[in-house]
């Protein structure tokens, strides 16, 4: 139960991270200095979220 | 601009749907758990919830029902956020009456589609619930013509809903009824004041043409979804079980419950009130004029059995007294009203 709890809570955090990143690269223009660098984050939060469902499948969301 | 209100557990969460929601112009609320999203939903009913599924205290899913379940909340559409992707989750969102899942973390665009589908399904659900509120407005019109039965629409709202609830019906048919009790002569619209106000009896012509009402009152609420329920009353209101009614002469158990009890409570109210051509009468003869309507096979007996013991003689009220006030019922005021006369065949 408190397994699924961490698991449910770090991907959230994940998702806020990545959710974040994607809202900024959405916002900057073009040209911005930022955008590679907001860019990397987003890449970075998505390959972690990946990474976590594969090592820790979702099935562990059924007892919740 | 439509408002969309966000519940979640998480800051983070709120603060980052607010920039993506309100980059699309959306007005956005936000509350951190159960209690406080009730408090602003009742107090400014959002267009559109999006609810966390898991957060402390009470959960995503008993917040969706509880919203489901009140009429007043139940046509937002409600979607349920969550990490949680597998079918259990899913059938408890269902149950709870979610319409729609998101998955977190989100896809950005499948959100803002979502959001824009249920935002525009919300704005048919407003205007129909507007086209109602017009043809509501259009009964009342029609019983301001005669000055001289004020009420009669919402006492029969009131006897027909209380009739029902003592039958055990569902929430739907409650609701019927007293949507029926202001609809059920809507049809009367389409009737020249020269034959619906006419001093003395009416000829067979202008019989028949009063009895047109029912059917178009029944075309009046066609279109519209949510007075489906309401349509029976509206059409059949005037049918008698021994088949001598109007306008399909249905009989028996073909006459629909919810209009069976309008014409009990219709016939009740016309002989309980003052109309331009007779005297209010007492409740004894209220109750007569119902047994004789059982003795010749028109009315359920065990309906009028019901009704009257539920209404008594000390309940009903005296004629001239507003039973709103008498009730101190928070109703809007129907203004000066009319009802029937006996040339539509209510009590003949």
């Amino acid at each position: 139960m408190s397994h699924d709890k961490e698991r449910h809570d770090f991907k959230n955090q994940l998702g806020i991270i990545r959710g974040f990143a994607e809202l900024l690269v959405k916002e900057s223009a073009p040209d911005d200095p930022h955008r590679a660098d907001l860019e990397e984050i987003y890449t970075a939060a998505n390959a972690a979220l990946e990474l976590l469902e594969r090592l820790y499948p979702a099935q562990a969301d059924t007892s919740q | 601009m439509e408002t969309v209100l966000v519940v979640d557990d998480m800051v983070a969460n709120t603060r980052l749907l607010t920039s993506l929601l309100e980059a699309e112009g959306h007005i956005v609320r936000t509350a951190l758990d159960g209690s406080e999203a009730l408090r602003l939903v009742r107090r400014e009913p959002p267009d559109l919830i999006l609810l966390d599924a898991v957060m402390p205290g009470q959960d995503g899913f008993e917040l969706c029902r509880v919203l489901k379940q009140d009429p007043l909340t139940r046509l937002i559409p409600l979607v349920m956020v969550t990490v949680l992707t597998d079918s259990a989750s899913r059938l408890r969102g269902i149950d709870a009456g979610a319409d729609d899942f998101l998955s977190k973390p989100f896809n950005v665009p499948e959100l803002l589609a979502r959001v824009r589908s249920l935002l525009r399904l919300k704005r048919y659900t407003d205007e129909l619930d507007s086209a109602e509120a017009i043809i509501v407005s259009l009964a009342l019109t029609i019983e301001a013509r005669d000055p001289t039965t004020n009420g009669h629409c919402q006492r029969l709202a009131d006897y027909a809903s209380a009739l029902g609830r003592s039958l055990d019906l569902d929430e739907d048919d409650i609701d019927a009824l007293t949507r029926g009790g202001f609809l059920h002569d809507v049809g009367k619209v389409g009737i020249p004041d020269s034959v619906l106000l006419k001093p003395g009896r009416l000829t067979p012509e202008e019989y028949a043409l009063v009895q047109q009402h029912t059917i178009i009152g029944d075309r009046l609420c066609g279109e519209l979804h949510s007075l489906r329920k309401v349509r029976p009353i509206v059409r059949h209101h005037h049918e008698r079980l021994d088949g001598s009614g109007y306008p399909d002469r249905l009989r028996g158990d073909a006459i629909p419950l919810l209009a069976q009890i309008m014409r009990i409570v219709d016939i009740f109210d016309v002989v309980r009130t003052e109309r331009p051509y007779k005297a209010a009468r007492s409740f004894d003869d209220a109750a007569g004029e119902l047994r004789r309507e059982v003795a010749l096979g028109r009315c359920n007996s065990e309906l009028v059995a019901m009704f009257l013991e539920q209404v008594g003689p000390g309940v009903t009220q005296v004629p001239g007294e507003d039973l709103r006030a008498s009730r101190g019922q928070a109703r809007p005021s129907v203004g000066r009203s009319v009802g029937h006369t006996t040339r539509d065949g209510s009590v003949r």
